[in-house]
């Protein structure tokens, strides 16, 4: 290869690595903001995935890749119109090495090409900044949609235990729902009155009026068991009662009184218009006959027949017993029962507003609205005062004076004059003066200096 | 029809005429002490066919300058002192009645125009009237009296001078002629070291002695070849960006501009930028050939605002602000990369 052709070559190679260059970074000033777009919008939707947790990655690095080649693809439309050509890079290459447009002659043949130069490559000097800002900016943006925390209430709930309250009464009725004389429907609607406060969000589940609920409604439930207990043994106890009168006058041929029937009947009718009322109610077929045995009917019924009644109702009576009794599983007397038996003795109330309670802390805090208050204070307006004018902030009131404005009906002196001329104005002067800026009257002076 | 393409000059007529312009700077330089950025631009001009406008104080050496140039080329020049009461016949020429083979006619008396270096001193101080009867000479090198063309000597140079202070009873240059000068060149004052050379080495009242050192058809012979010298298309381009940047809202250094240079303007660069190329040897312009001329080219040509001109611009800064804003490549460069200093 001649020197003319190795000359030519190396021009070449220059030329078009100028062009390349130039080309490359015209297309960057434009591809980065696109850069920086998409992955704001990156950030935003991993951010959005985030906050309502969904796990949608795998299509947001797809929608990522699609818009980095649509930046791309845009970005080179843009500025293919400002991409130099071969003569542009021609001639920015040979001006910057200042040989006087020796690449443009010989190239047309005109001239040799020109020595070689160890400046050609350097004739540009990139100045990133611009692009690495966006870049920068991008990779920022980006990762934000990582790092921002999301907001609590976003977060996964994380199950919670019931409240004890309402855990035992759930257990309760699961537990009473085995016992066949007790009335399903009646257990069905505290079982109701239960799933509603547990189908409460968890996060209000031991919020001060859930657990006042719990706690009202477990206190219901132990009460309504105590009571059909009660009944359960008052009908077993006029019932065997009855029975083993029967069998002691049996011996003797001897029958009850229509006195001693009536006062079993009433007896019995007492204790069926307990398990009949209440939150628990004793099983239809069981009221039903008791409701049979009246008197007539108790004088009919023998000795068998009343004793087999009697354990049925005293199976039933400790049924309810021993579900109530799993509450504290030891010798420890139901807790429930004992408020009952409490409440039921007239003793002195134990869940006191304000006092404490003995089942859970201290209860209810001091304070509290009162529905029943009529006077909020409303009218018992305060103000501060400032008498430091220094630091008065706009809209303090500083002060308000009680008067009357002193005007003197005598004071009018008529019209008056106002101003008056000095001298003639010079009208000329005063135009040409007044027609010109500063700046005109000082570009006027040096014009004419 | 397609303009057959001018035969380039080969590497030995190149540097025959680089030495022969060589010579001429040399010896002008010579002549006139310290001026030489001057001279280079008035042999640049005149290779480039062109009429040059000097513009400057009495007894810079204006005159002086003319002079010795037409003895170093050995040229007919002429010179002309322009007052206001000069007539156009008094430089084209008037026809005189005379009796020519027994009967009388007019015949055409050739004036001071008819050389081929016309000098012509304080130029505006002549009236409208007679310098536009200098514009068909410039333009077309020929004058048109009594009804006949006399074609004007070849070459033929209008080298004019101005004096920029006086403004009594003076006419300044219409545009139009303005165009016509090639060259409107700034003569500035000397330092105190060149006037010291000029104490030491001249007498008033002596003219120097210059001896010519081309002749004539060596002089004409670079003429030609100033012609085909290549211009390529890059620098084409150049020019012309530069020309059409000159106009208002076409560039940020238009600014303040009222008219732009006219197409005669890029031909003028080219003219003087091949011309200053052939000086240095070179079978094609350039860049850096460009922007040497582009002042003296544009500065006249380009008529600023009023408004401009009371804020303190100069046709000149604007010609200055055009050379920086105006790039070699015709498109600019992305906002993140910059030209390197080349040291």
């Amino acid at each position: 290869m001649t020197d003319a052709q190795t000359s030519r070559a190396y021009w070449l190679r220059a030329i078009s690595g100028v062009r390349r260059r130039v080309n490359a970074v015209a297309w960057m000033e434009w591809f980065a903001p696109g850069v920086f777009a998409c992955g704001t919008l990156a950030g935003l939707l991993f951010y959005a995935m985030r906050r309502v947790r969904v796990d949608a990655t795998g299509w947001i690095w797809l929608a990522l890749a699609f818009a980095f080649a649509i930046a791309a693809v845009m970005a080179w439309r843009i500025a293919r119109g400002a991409f130099f050509s071969r003569d542009d890079a021609r001639a920015f290459l040979e001006y910057q090495l200042r040989i006087n447009s020796g690449l443009s002659a010989a190239e047309a043949g005109m001239a040799k090409w020109p020595r070689t130069s160890v400046f050609s490559s350097r004739v540009l000097r990139w100045k990133p900044q611009v692009v690495l800002g966006w870049l920068v900016a991008a990779v920022v943006m980006f990762a934000a949609g990582f790092w921002l925390p999301v907001p609590a209430q976003n977060m996964r709930v994380v199950p919670v235990e019931k409240p004890p309250a309402l855990a035992q009464t759930e257990e309760w009725l699961k537990d009473l729902a085995q016992v066949n004389a007790v009335d399903p429907q009646s257990i069905e609607n505290l079982e109701s009155r239960a799933r509603e406060l547990a189908s409460k969000p968890a996060e209000t589940q031991y919020s001060h009026s859930s657990l006042e609920a719990a706690d009202a409604l477990r206190e219901q439930a132990a009460q309504a068991m105590q009571s059909l207990s009660r009944e359960f043994e008052s009908a077993e106890s006029t019932l065997s009662s009855l029975a083993s009168a029967r069998n002691s006058l049996s011996e003797t041929n001897e029958s009850l009184s229509g006195e001693q029937l009536k006062h079993a009947a009433g007896q019995l009718d007492k204790a069926l218009h307990g398990l009949s009322e209440g939150n628990l109610t004793a099983s239809q077929e069981l009221r039903e006959a008791l409701q049979k045995l009246d008197a007539s009917a108790l004088r009919e019924l023998t000795a068998e027949e009343a004793a087999r009644l009697a354990q049925q109702l005293g199976e039933a009576g400790r049924a309810v017993r021993l579900v109530m009794g799993n509450e504290n599983n030891g010798d420890s007397e139901s807790m429930a029962v004992l408020l009952a038996a409490l409440d039921g003795a007239g003793g002195t109330p134990m869940r006191m507003r304000g006092t404490g309670d003995v089942l859970r802390g201290r209860g209810d805090a001091p304070l509290e609205f009162d529905r029943r208050e009529s006077d909020a204070g409303g009218g018992n307006l305060q103000t501060v005062r400032n008498d430091d004018y220094s630091r008065a902030a706009l809209g303090d009131k500083l002060g308000v004076q009680v008067g009357e404005h002193t005007v003197d009906p005598n004071a009018a002196q008529g019209p008056v004059s106002a101003g008056a001329m000095a001298g003639a104005a010079r009208g000329g002067e005063a135009v040409w003066v007044n027609k010109l800026t500063p700046a005109e009257r000082e570009a006027l002076k040096e014009f004419y200096k | 029809m397609t303009p057959s393409t001018p035969t380039l000059p080969n590497d030995a007529e190149l540097a025959s005429a680089s030495a022969s312009i060589n010579r001429l700077v040399i010896a002008l330089d010579g002549v006139l002490y310290g001026q030489h950025e001057l001279i280079e631009l008035v042999v640049a001009g005149v290779l480039a066919r062109g009429h040059i406008l000097l513009e400057g104080l009495p007894g810079l050496g204006k005159t002086e300058l003319v002079k010795g140039l037409a003895r170093t080329l050995g040229l007919d020049a002429r010179r002309v002192q322009f007052t206001p009461d000069l007539l156009p016949g008094d430089i084209t020429g008037n026809p005189i009645l005379q009796e020519v083979d027994g009967r009388r006619a007019f015949v055409f008396q050739r004036g001071p125009i008819f050389a081929n270096i016309l000098l012509a001193d304080e130029i505006n101080r002549a009236s409208p009237k007679t310098q536009s009867a200098l514009l068909e000479a410039m333009q077309e090198r020929r004058v048109s009296a009594g009804g006949e063309t006399h074609t004007l000597p070849d070459p033929f140079f209008v080298l004019a001078t101005q004096n920029p202070i006086e403004l009594e009873g003076t006419y300044p240059l219409p545009e139009a002629q303005l165009d016509r000068f090639l060259f409107k060149i700034e003569v500035r004052r000397n330092s105190a070291e060149v006037l010291q050379r000029i104490v030491l080495n001249r007498e008033i009242g002596v003219e120097p002695r210059v001896e010519p050192v081309l002749a004539r058809e060596e002089f004409t012979a670079l003429l030609g070849m100033a012609r085909r010298i290549h211009m390529p298309d890059t620098v084409a381009n150049y020019i012309a960006r530069m020309v059409t940047a000159t106009h208002p809202g076409e560039s940020a250094a238009s600014a303040g501009v009222r008219y732009g240079a006219s197409p005669r303007a890029a031909l003028a660069l080219a003219s003087a930028a091949k011309a200053r190329g052939l000086r240095h040897g070179r079978g094609h312009a350039s860049f850096e050939d460009v922007q040497a001329v582009a002042r003296p080219v544009l500065a006249h040509r380009v008529l600023l605002e009023h408004s401009a001109r009371l804020d303190g611009a100069t046709p000149a800064g604007v010609v200055e602000k055009l050379l920086a804003e105006i790039p070699a490549q015709a498109k600019p460069l992305p906002t993140s990369l910059a030209a390197a200093k080349i040291k």
